[in-house]
C-alpha cells in the first residue's frame, strides 16, 4: 500500500484519461483520480468506476488493447497509461496479469523484432555506429563497405554533430506518400521517394487516400510483391512503371514466425508455390541478384538454385540478435517443439516429459544465450518469482543508473536465485571482471567478450555466465512511469487533430507543428486551430470487421468470406440518419475534410451512438463512386469490392511512433 | 417404296421408347439409395463419444 | 443408442461466424446455400444475443413427415437425411421447417428450384461412404472418420456443440451449474444499465 503512495508521488498524476482506483481495506477508502474522464471521453462515470473497481478487486487481471489505443495522436500517452495502470495494480510479471497487445496479424511481432522499420536494425539495436559495427560482424561484412552503400551527406544533427542517412529515422510506411509529395528541401535526404515497393502492403490501410493515388502516380517505379494484385495495382492512373511480381502464400512456403506473445514456431509447407508466384526469400534473392549484392546479403546463408535456405537465415539471426534474446530459438528446437506439441501442458504451456521437456512452448523471447544452453524461453516479462534460467526475469536497466539523482536501478527487488540481491546494471566485460566472475568464461568467451557488453559478445558468454549467478543479463533495474525522453513525460490527454469539441481543444491542445519528425515536416497544430466541425458535424472512426483482414483483397477473394460481408457501409445512428434523410441499405456520400468522398451503404443502428459513425478498412476497389474492375487483371478482382474508408481518413500522426490517427476524425454524410 | 415407308415410320417410333426404370411413389416408404456404412452405429458412438471429449470439452 | 444432436450455447456465441466459414469450406457450399447461418436478435443494442442454426435432425422430422416423395431417411445415429436423386425439389419441407433448414440452388432459365440441400451433421448421403458421388452431392463425410461436425469442432468460444445428445446435455447441465445460470459476460447488466 505505502509503496503505491510513494509511486503516486514519483508520477505527479495528471493524467486523465485513466481512472485509478486503489481499494484500501484496511482504510476501507477509495480513491477516484479522474471524473474529467467523462467530460472528455463521453463514457459514463458509474461504468468506468465500476470497470476500475473490478480490476482492483479482482487480481491477477490483464489489459489488452490493439489499434484502439495506439492508432491517435496521442497513442503512446496511451499505451503507456495502460501499463502504468497494470503497474499500479501489481499486475505486472504475474501469471493471469500483464498488458496483453493483439498485434494484427500473425508474424508482425517477428516483422518489428527483425527490424522491419524505419529506425532500426533488427532486434531494436537502432542505428548508432555501434550497432552497425555489431551487425556488419554478425554478417561477416566490411563496416566500411556498408558505409559507403549510404549517402555520406548530412540532413540532420544529433546535438551539434551532423549525422549521415545511415544513422538517422527513415521515412515510416505512414507518411511514406509524404516522402514522395513534400518538397525535396523540406525532407532531411537527399531527394524524394522515386520508387516504392509494396511487399505484402495494403495501401487502403493507410489514410489519406487521394493524396496516395497522386503520390503513386508520381513515382518513377512502382512495384507490387504480393499473392493479390491489391489495391496498389488498381487506385492510381499510372499507365507504366507499374509491376506486380506475384508471391506465394504462407501454405507455399515455410520458416518461422514470431507472435503477439513472443514465441515462436516453425511453420511447414503444403504445396508447391502455384502457377509463377514465388516465396519472398526468392523474390528477394532475385533482387539482389540483379542489383548486383546477392553475394553479400546470403554470404554464409546457402543458396539452392534461386532459393536461399531459411534455416540458415535463421542462424544468422540467432548469432547476432542478443538484444532481445532470439539467439536460442534454432530452427532444430523449433521444428522439435512443432513435432512433440502434444508433450505441452495446455495451461502452462510447459513440456511436460518428453524431448522438449521444461521448454515453454515456442521458446518465447528472450530465449538467452547460445543454443546449446537451451534456456526454455520467458513466457511472462518480467516475473520475479522464477530464476532467470527457468524463464523468470527483472526489469531491464535500459535507462541509465541514475536520473536527476534518482536511483534508477531496482531496491530490493531481484530474481529467485539472484546471486546479486539488489538492482544492478547491464552486463559488461568490465562488470563480469569487478564481480570476479571474468574466470568462469571458457578461453574462447573471453576472446570475444573482451571489452564487449551482453549485447554484442557474440559467445554469449557474458550472457551465460551472468544467467548462471541467476542475474539477468540485461541488468535490474525500475520500471518508471515517467519518460523524460518523451514529448508528454507524464500521459496526458490531447484532443484528436479532427475533433467537433472546441472547448477540449482550448484546454487539451495537441503538439506544436514539426519541422522534422522522421525526416519529415509534420502538422499538428495548425491543422487543430481549424475549425471543421461545422462543415464535418460527425465524428468518425474506423475498425475491423472478423470476416476480413487488413487491405480485404485476399479475404474478398475468398468465397465464403465473401458473402458474409457484400457491402461497404457506414454505420449511422438512426437519429443522424433521419436528420440526413438517409435511409438504412441506401446508398450515401461520406465527405471527409480533406477533399475525398467515398460512396457507400448506410447501415443504420443503434450501435454507434448520435453523433458518432463506424467504417471498417477492409474494403477497396472502388474509388470515389467508381468501379475500379476494368483495372485489375483479369480473372484476380476480389468478389465483393467497394470503397476504402480511408479514402476520406485524414492526417494526423503518433508523436513518438508517427502512428497513423485512424481512430478519430471528422466527416458529413450525405443522400445521394 | 412400301419397305421405305414401313422404315421412315419405325425410325419415327423409336421416339415413342419409354424407360421402365421410374421409381414409383408409395406413401410413407423411402425408396432411395441405401446409406452404407463402413462402421455400425454401436461403433460410431463409442468413436464419436471419445472425439467429443477430445475436441469440444471446457478445458 | 447415441442420438446426434446439436445446441448453441447463446451465451458464449460472438457471431463470429467460423461455424458457417468452415461447413462452406468442407463440404463446398455454393454461393447462395447457407446450411448454417448465425442469427442475431437485437443487434446493436444492449441484450444483443446470437446463435448459429442449421438443421436440428428432428427425432419427428417434420420435413420427413411432409415430403411428397418420401425422399428423407432417418440414420441410427438420429441424423435426418435425404437422397437428391428421389428429390424433386417441390420447396414443401421448407414450408415445413421451424428453422428454414432446407436450402435450394437458384438453377434453370425459370428460377426452377432445384435439388433441396440442407446440413447432413456431416454426415454424407445415400452414397457409398468416402465415394467421389458422396462429396459431389452431398459433401465430406466427417462422421464416418470418426469425427463430428466441423462447425461444432471450430467453434472458437466452444458456443456450438454436436454430438451424442447425452454427452452434449452434460456439458451443458455442468457449464450452467459452474456459472450459475446468469450471463458470463460480466458487465453486460452493468455496462447498459441494466440492473
Amino acid at each position: 500500500m505505502s509503496s503505491f503512495g510513494n509511486w503516486i508521488g514519483v508520477c505527479k498524476t495528471r493524467f486523465l484519461r485513466v481512472l485509478l482506483v486503489q481499494a484500501n481495506r484496511r482504510e476501507g477508502q477509495f480513491f477516484a483520480v479522474c471524473v474529467e474522464q467523462h467530460r472528455v471521453s463521453g463514457a459514463k462515470e458509474a461504468d468506468v468506476l465500476k470497470a476500475a473497481q473490478m480490476m482492483a478487486e479482482h487480481r491477477p487481471g490483464t489489459f489488452i488493447w490493439c489499434m484502439g489505443g495506439t492508432q491517435h495522436t496521442i497513442g503512446n500517452n496511451n499505451t503507456r497509461a495502460y501499463c502504468i495502470f497494470q503497474l499500479a495494480l501489481g499486475n505486472m510479471g504475474v501469471s493471469g496479469g500483464g498488458t496483453n497487445i493483439f498485434r494484427g496479424h500473425d508474424n508482425v511481432q517477428g516483422a518489428t523484432d527483425l527490424g522491419v522499420l524505419s529506425h532500426t536494425l533488427p532486434g531494436y539495436y537502432g542505428l548508432s555506429e555501434g550497432a552497425w559495427k555489431h551487425w556488419s560482424k554478425v554478417w561477416d561484412l566490411d563496416y566500411d563497405w556498408i558505409k559507403n552503400r549510404f549517402d555520406q551527406n548530412s540532413y540532420e544533427k544529433v546535438g551539434d554533430k551532423n549525422v549521415g542517412p545511415m544513422h538517422t529515422k527513415g521515412i515510416p510506411v505512414s507518411r511514406w506518400i509524404d516522402g514522395v509529395l513534400e518538397d525535396k528541401d523540406d525532407i532531411d535526404q537527399n531527394d524524394t521517394i522515386k520508387a516504392m515497393v509494396l511487399w505484402g502492403h495494403a495501401p487502403n490501410s493507410q489514410t489519406r487516400g487521394p493524396e496516395m493515388k497522386a503520390a503513386m502516380e508520381k513515382l518513377e517505379l512502382m512495384v507490387v510483391v504480393d499473392p493479390y494484385p491489391s489495391v496498389s495495382a488498381v487506385m492510381n492512373d499510372r499507365q507504366d512503371g507499374l509491376y506486380l511480381l506475384p508471391a506465394s502464400t504462407q501454405f507455399e512456403t515455410y520458416g518461422s514466425l514470431s507472435s503477439s506473445n513472443r514465441s515462436m514456431q516453425w511453420r511447414h509447407k503444403i504445396i508447391d508455390p502455384l502457377f509463377e508466384s514465388k516465396p519472398d526469400h526468392v523474390i528477394m534473392h532475385k533482387f539482389a541478384t540483379k542489383l548486383g549484392f546477392a553475394d553479400q546479403l546470403f554470404k554464409h546463408i546457402k543458396v539452392d538454385g534461386e532459393e536461399p535456405l531459411i534455416e540458415d537465415i535463421t542462424r544468422e539471426f540467432n548469432s547476432g540478435m542478443w538484444t532481445i534474446g532470439y539467439t536460442g530459438q534454432t530452427p532444430e528446437r523449433m521444428k522439435l517443439q512443432s513435432e512433440n506439441l502434444h508433450t505441452f501442458n495446455k495451461t502452462t504451456l510447459k513440456a511436460e516429459g518428453g524431448p522438449c521437456d521444461g521448454e515453454f512452448y515456442g521458446l518465447p523471447w528472450p530465449c538467452w544465450g547460445t543454443p546449446e544452453m537451451k534456456h526454455p524461453g520467458t513466457p511472462l516479462l518480467y516475473d520475479t518469482s522464477k530464476s532467470v534460467a527457468e524463464g523468470g526475469l527483472t526489469f531491464r536497466a535500459r535507462f541509465g543508473v541514475e536520473h536527476d539523482g534518482e536511483n534508477l536501478l531496482a531496491e530490493g527487488s531481484f530474481s529467485a536465485d539472484s546471486d546479486i540481491e539488489d538492482g544492478y546494471p547491464e552486463f559488461t566485460g568490465e562488470m563480469l571482471k569487478k564481480l570476479g566472475w571474468w574466470n568462469e568464461l571458457t578461453a574462447a568467451e573471453k576472446t570475444a567478450a573482451e571489452g564487449k557488453n551482453w549485447k554484442t559478445d557474440l559467445s554469449g558468454g557474458i550472457q551465460r555466465v551472468a544467467i548462471k549467478h541467476g542475474c539477468a543479463p540485461f541488468g535490474n533495474a525500475k520500471a518508471r512511469a515517467v519518460v523524460w525522453q518523451f514529448p508528454d513525460p507524464v500521459p496526458i490527454h490531447r484532443e484528436a487533430l479532427y475533433t467537433n469539441r472546441r472547448d477540449l481543444v482550448e484546454k487539451y491542445p495537441t503538439y506544436e507543428d514539426r519541422k522534422s519528425f522522421y525526416r519529415l515536416p509534420t502538422r499538428y497544430g495548425s491543422i487543430q486551430k481549424q475549425d471543421f466541425s461545422q462543415e464535418f458535424p460527425l465524428i468518425m472512426t474506423s475498425g475491423r470487421l472478423v470476416e476480413y483482414e487488413g487491405g480485404g483483397e485476399e479475404t474478398r477473394s475468398n468465397p465464403w468470406l465473401a458473402e458474409l460481408q457484400q457491402d461497404m457501409f457506414i454505420e449511422i445512428n438512426p437519429g443522424d440518419a433521419n436528420d440526413a434523410g438517409v435511409k438504412h441499405e441506401e446508398q450515401v456520400w461520406v465527405d471527409g475534410p480533406e477533399g475525398g468522398s467515398i460512396k457507400v451503404m448506410a447501415f443504420v443502428t443503434p450501435r454507434v451512438e448520435r453523433g458518432v459513425v463506424f467504417m471498417p478498412f477492409h474494403f477497396g476497389g472502388h474509388y470515389q463512386g467508381k468501379d475500379l474492375l476494368e483495372n485489375y487483371p483479369e480473372g484476380t478482382a476480389p468478389y465483393v469490392r467497394g470503397e476504402s474508408c480511408n479514402t476520406v481518413f485524414t492526417y494526423g500522426y503518433d508523436s513518438v511512433t508517427a502512428m497513423q490517427e485512424t481512430k478519430v476524425s471528422l466527416c458529413r454524410i450525405r443522400a445521394v | 417404296m412400301k419397305f421405305s415407308t414401313i422404315l421412315i415410320a419405325m425410325l419415327f417410333l423409336t421416339a415413342c421408347y419409354e424407360d421402365t426404370d421410374v421409381t414409383l411413389h408409395e406413401a410413407g416408404v423411402y425408396k432411395g439409395s441405401v446409406d452404407q456404412h463402413a462402421l455400425t452405429a454401436h461403433e460410431r458412438e463409442t468413436v464419436l463419444k471419445k472425439r467429443f471429449k477430445q475436441v469440444q470439452m471446457d478445458r | 443408442m447415441a442420438r446426434m444432436k446439436f445446441l448453441c450455447d447463446d451465451e458464449r456465441c460472438i457471431e463470429c461466424n467460423a461455424c458457417v466459414t468452415a461447413c462452406k469450406n468442407e463440404h463446398e457450399v455454393p454461393w447462395g446455400i447457407n446450411r448454417r447461418r448465425v442469427v442475431t436478435l437485437d443487434d446493436g443494442v444492449p441484450g444483443e444475443k446470437s446463435i448459429s442454426v442449421a438443421c436440428m435432425h428432428c427425432t419427428d422430422a417434420p420435413c420427413q413427415a411432409v415430403c411428397p416423395v418420401d425422399c428423407f431417411y432417418t440414420t441410427d445415429d438420429g441424423v435426418v437425411l435425404h437422397d437428391k436423386d428421389i428429390c424433386i425439389g417441390c420447396g414443401y419441407c421448407f414450408y415445413a421447417c421451424p428453422f428454414g433448414a432446407p436450402q435450394y440452388p437458384q438453377e434453370g432459365a425459370f428460377g426452377a428450384r432445384g435439388k433441396m440441400d440442407k446440413c447432413t451433421f456431416c454426415a454424407g448421403g445415400p452414397e457409398e461412404d468416402h465415394s467421389h458421388e458422396e462429396l459431389d452431392k452431398y459433401g465430406r463425410n466427417r462422421l464416418a472418420e470418426g469425427k463430428l461436425p466441423l462447425c461444432a469442432e471450430m467453434c472458437s468460444t466452444k458456443s456450438l456443440l454436436a454430438g451424442d445428445g447425452d454427452v452434449v446435455a452434460d456439458l451443458f447441465r455442468n457449464r450452467v451449474v459452474r456459472r450459475e445460470g446468469r450471463g458470463e459476460a460480466w458487465g453486460w447488466n452493468t455496462a447498459y444499465q441494466d440492473k
